[in-house]
């Protein structure tokens, strides 16, 4: 086997979610979920979210807000990765402090993931259905933040997704399109993601 | 994502998720007393689930009666298939043939901190089987492209950390036998070892045996 060198720094899963406003170009949520199966700050996950405050009623998770079990691993993922995706840039991930969550997760990856944050004041559940596509996209030698990176991961596109906070559901709809055989989604299940850092 | 030097895209993903790995050796020997390899499934044709493939010596007492060859699962095509399609071929397992065992149904509990050890258990209601490994070497990600497995043309990403310690466990009695590690290789190489976000991918065109 050839092996790819760097430093690895994180592997696990990353699914993202990003809602809009129906029948606008309004982003009302954008999030981003990290369950790290390996890191230099250990394993865990995080979930990085911004919501837009006006959409629903729960002001302590509205905004910018990092639930995390593993507080280390929530930094190094706003630092190194989430701050600097497209719709998380300048959200204040950068300074946002983790909020301790308790999480629970589970899949069926042809079909659907449930993700599960409990603050202990307040639930917020993540649902990704009807998964259309899985393809492993490796992309090497490319720049996000400071660093260079190779990235391995399986993108899967979805058709629906929801979030629900205290069991409110969040209006917003996920965006969809199709070129040929090429599908994206502002929904995505993300497995066996691995970022390396060139030397 | 700016600066994008290289993009690939592969469809025909058989298999994402984790695919540890034990080797034990009987003490001062090269004898095998134990093969066991894990597969964590997030996203196959049949589904996510867990499969433990397990060979241990025939007279390893901690077998006390039990079959020293099996397959234990939470989701019976999964376990077909992993025997099938991969370990079958997989050259650490040539000799130790598991393709008449009937998998049995089994719970299963993950836990790691990859920076340090992974643990997993497969309980059966009767019996409770346990790998563990530990003191990770460092990791690598690494590709194998066009590997030949059963006549169909495969690609492999993962992410490998090889151990110098691992046990693998039946009603928490270990079995006797050892890690070999060659920690001064580079990268360093273990009869134990993590796998962690493996990627199999079928290329189209590719024949099935």
């Amino acid at each position: 086997m050839a092996n790819t060198q760097g430093t690895v720094i994180f592997s696990g899963e990353n699914p993202g979610l990003t809602l809009y406003k129906p029948g606008t170009d309004e982003v009302v949520a954008a999030v981003s979920y990290w369950r790290s199966v390996y890191s230099g700050a250990g394993d865990g996950n995080a979930l990085l979210m911004w919501i837009d405050p006006s959409a629903i009623d729960a002001p302590n998770v509205t905004g910018t807000t990092i639930l995390a079990d593993n507080s280390g691993m929530a930094r190094l993922v706003a630092d190194r990765f989430t701050g600097h995706f497209e719709n998380f840039r300048d959200r204040g991930f950068a300074t946002a402090e983790p909020q301790q969550a308790r999480f629970v997760q589970e899949g069926d990856g042809r079909w659907y993931h449930r993700v599960v944050a409990n603050t202990g004041e307040d639930v917020i559940e993540l649902v990704w259905g009807e998964v259309l596509q899985f393809e492993l996209i490796q992309s090497a030698d490319f720049e996000l933040g400071p660093s260079r990176w190779d990235l391995a991961t399986v993108i899967c596109p979805c058709e629906i997704a929801m979030i629900t906070i205290n069991n409110v559901n969040l209006v917003g709809e996920v965006r969809v399109t199709r070129a040929d055989d090429d599908i994206k989604s502002s929904a995505f299940l993300a497995f066996s993601e691995t970022w390396l850092e060139r030397s | 994502m700016a600066g994008v030097s290289m993009f690939e895209i592969k469809s025909g993903v058989l298999f994402t998720g984790e695919n540890p790995g034990i080797t034990l050796y009987r003490p001062d020997s090269d004898a095998v007393v134990a093969k066991v390899s894990y597969w964590r499934c997030v996203y196959s044709e049949f589904g996510a689930g867990n499969v433990m493939l397990i060979w241990v010596d025939p007279d390893e007492p901690v077998l006390d009666g039990m079959p020293h060859r099996m397959l234990l699962t939470d989701n019976l095509p999964l376990a077909y298939f992993a025997w099938d399609t991969f370990t079958r071929y997989f050259p650490e397992f040539e000799g130790y043939d598991l393709s008449d065992v009937k998998p049995r149904n089994a719970r299963f509990s993950a836990e790691s901190d990859a920076r340090w050890f992974m643990r997993v258990t497969a309980n059966t209601g009767d019996a409770m089987f346990e790998a563990a490994w530990w003191d990770i070497l460092g990791y690598t990600l690494r590709t194998r492209n066009a590997w030949i497995l059963g006549g169909r043309l495969m690609d492999l990403t993962t992410v490998i950390g090889p151990c110098a310690s691992g046990a693998f466990r039946i009603n928490s009695r270990p079995v006797a036998g050892e890690v070999r590690a060659d920690r001064l290789k580079s990268p360093p190489s273990s009869s134990a070892f993590l796998a962690l976000s493996e990627t199999w991918t079928e290329r189209a065109g590719s024949m099935r045996e």
